[in-house]
């Protein structure tokens, strides 16, 4: 049709036509509703040229599906599988009963590399509320899904989405040579991509993101001593920035990138420390004789909470990140909380929870006290969440060691792939 | 560096000894594992550091739990070199107890003898915690062998926490053997 050639931007940038209703609808789903916004993502029109299946379709369909925020109608279903606007029959859609329509194509272009086109539907509106266009390499055709995931998702309900960051998760294996090897692993975040950035025979521990996500700091478990290491993401270069007496462990990077907070047991057990990067100046915050470790910022970067055993059992305590302040415990309930982050809002904390089954993810509610058990599996570590909230992921420990992503509701369970061996530990990256 | 000793001599010695330093230390009655599902005194094969399959209780002196508390005379305790824990503790049982004073007085004989301990814990729990508690229970070994009159200068402390385990499963009986501490010299 004459006027959709008007309607798309060619560039890679967003286009709105028409009445912008999905902010509205999309508020009131948010609040009311457990079940998904219905969304059918047709399969994306693929020239005969690219000779390959690229499941391109598939990456956004699992992408929009993880976040628990839509229920993506099965393709099977599906009355019509349109790749353009003039195919489209509006009432195949809404005889299935989606709200939403996805369509899209990908085809090569001279001198090399592909366009990728994408176009979301209003279903009962009949309008489209956003086509965009992208010009891309051969390698970075799965990645621009994520994109245009991303693109949805914000349109539909007015928050960002995840899907366009990394993670780096730490894994180790038996080499051929019978040794252990230890690795530090970025990949897409949905394990897509994988790139090892680290290869040790010692233990690799807690890596954090610094907030710009160049750099990822670590702990590395020597013979007798831990260290934490910064090891810039681009170049691979890297560098102690933690020596001090005793075991220096469990890095987390303050939101402004200056700083990092730590557990050292110089005093003979662990407690908790700043360290300011760029003048190496030390900061202690927690001086107790029980386990104090695990820090993490809050999103304002003006307090950490921590875990610490000095209650007899672990649980999460609160301080100040500066000196000289008292400690305030958070948790109450279950027979140990550990390892609490900020959810991005700084309102949650999410942490891992025996309430007398197991280890479990668990979501802290600062505005009502109130813990929540979100997984339903029993040995679970390292819980995060993502940068923008709308997704979590865990380690689920045992027989079978994953990484697993969550829906904030627990409702929605996917695992994700991971280079071979013992997945150990994950951090998720602030931006792409 | 391992000296490779006469257990038999220094068996007799530190038997004899035993009886002498029991009251210089308080013992602390550990009160089984407090993990759900857990078995409590069940009875597995030795750590795996000796030769002899010696049968020991890693729970090492629980009470009530109807498991078997073995008398020092079942095990030499010089043929172990392993310590077990309690879930979520660092408390030495009194059959570490036995464990460490007999080898604190063989480490008295050499005193040029260094002594590394390494603490360990299970799977369950977070993986800096588990660090954190492997330090603890490091310590409380070397605190007990310095209690014994093994100078501190010659002790050296490190924590593994999950990361060595000792069995591989993901249950009670793999997790148990697994919160330990290990000792060389």
């Amino acid at each position: 049709m004459y006027d959709i050639a008007r309607k798309f931007l060619l560039c890679v940038c967003l286009l709105l036509i028409g009445t912008h209703a999905n902010a509205v609808v999309t508020i009131e789903i948010d609040q009311g509703v457990k079940r998904g916004i219905p969304i059918a993502i047709v399969p994306f029109g693929v020239s005969p040229q690219i000779g390959v299946n690229l499941d391109l379709d598939e990456v956004i369909r699992n992408d929009l599906s993880r976040s628990g925020t839509f229920d993506v109608k099965d393709p099977n279903d599906y009355l019509s599988n349109p790749t353009s606007y003039e195919d489209i029959k509006f009432t195949d859609w809404q005889l299935i009963e989606a709200d939403y329509l996805v369509i899209g194509s990908v085809e090569p272009v001279e001198g090399g590399g592909y366009r990728i086109e994408s176009r979301l539907f209003d279903v009962f509106e009949e309008k489209q509320i956003v086509g965009n266009q992208y010009l891309v390499s051969a390698d970075g055709v799965r990645r621009t899904m994520h994109t245009v995931a991303n693109t949805i998702y914000e349109n539909v309900t007015g928050n960002k989405s995840s899907f366009d960051t990394r993670i780096a998760y730490t894994v180790s294996s038996i080499s051929a040579d019978d040794q252990i090897e230890n690795k530090l692993v970025i990949a897409d975040y949905d394990g897509h991509n994988p790139s090892v950035l680290l290869k040790t025979a010692n233990p690799v521990l807690s890596p954090t993101w610094s907030p710009d996500s160049e750099k990822i700091a670590y702990s590395i478990l020597g013979s007798n001593q831990s260290k934490i290491w910064i090891q810039e993401v681009a170049t691979g270069n890297r560098y102690i920035v933690a020596e001090f007496e005793g075991q220096n462990r469990a890095p987390n990077w303050s939101p402004d990138g200056s700083m990092l907070a730590f557990a050292n047991s110089r005093d003979g057990n662990s407690d908790i420390f700043v360290l300011t990067l760029a003048t190496g100046e030390l900061l202690q915050l927690t001086r107790d004789r029980q386990i104090d470790t695990e820090p993490a910022w809050s999103p304002d970067s003006k307090h950490i909470v921590f875990t610490s055993s000095r209650g007899k059992k672990a649980q999460i305590y609160k301080v100040p990140a500066k000196q000289g302040q008292s400690v305030e415990r958070v948790t109450f309930d279950g027979q140990s909380n550990t390892r609490a982050s900020y959810s991005p809002s700084g309102e949650q904390l999410i942490l891992i929870t025996d309430q007398g089954a197991g280890n479990q993810v668990g979501i802290y509610d600062f505005r009502d006290n109130s813990l929540t058990v979100i997984s339903s599996t029993s040995i679970d570590d390292c819980a995060i969440f993502s940068p923008n909230g709308d997704m979590l992921m865990y380690i689920v420990e045992g027989s079978d060691r994953h990484i697993r992503i969550l829906s904030p509701d627990g409702r929605v369970q996917t695992r994700v792939k991971t280079i071979q061996g013992s997945v150990k530990q994950i951090a998720w990256s602030g931006k792409s | 560096m391992k000296h490779k000793i006469s257990i038999t001599g220094t068996a007799l010695i530190s038997l004899v000894l035993l009886a002498g330093c029991a009251k210089d230390v308080e013992t602390t009655d550990v009160t089984g594992v407090d993990a759900p599902g857990s078995v409590a005194g069940d009875e597995v094969s030795g750590a795996g550091d000796t030769d002899e399959a010696v049968q020991f209780d890693v729970n090492g002196g629980t009470s009530g739990t109807g498991g078997t508390q073995s008398s020092s005379g079942d095990v030499d305790p010089l043929s172990v070199r392993t310590v077990y824990f309690g879930y979520d503790e660092a408390i030495i049982s009194e059959q570490a107890q036995t464990i460490i004073r007999a080898h604190a007085e063989v480490l008295m004989e050499i005193p040029d003898a260094s002594l590394n301990i390494s603490g360990h814990a299970d799977e369950r729990g977070t993986r800096e915690y588990n660090l954190a508690l492997g330090d603890q229970r490091a310590e409380a070994v070397s605190n007990y062998f310095q209690q014994f009159g093994i100078d501190a200068s010659r002790i050296s402390v490190t924590s593994y926490g999950e990361e060595s385990p000792a069995a591989m499963g993901s249950d009670e009986s793999s997790w148990q053997l697994n919160r330990r501490a290990e000792f060389d010299y």
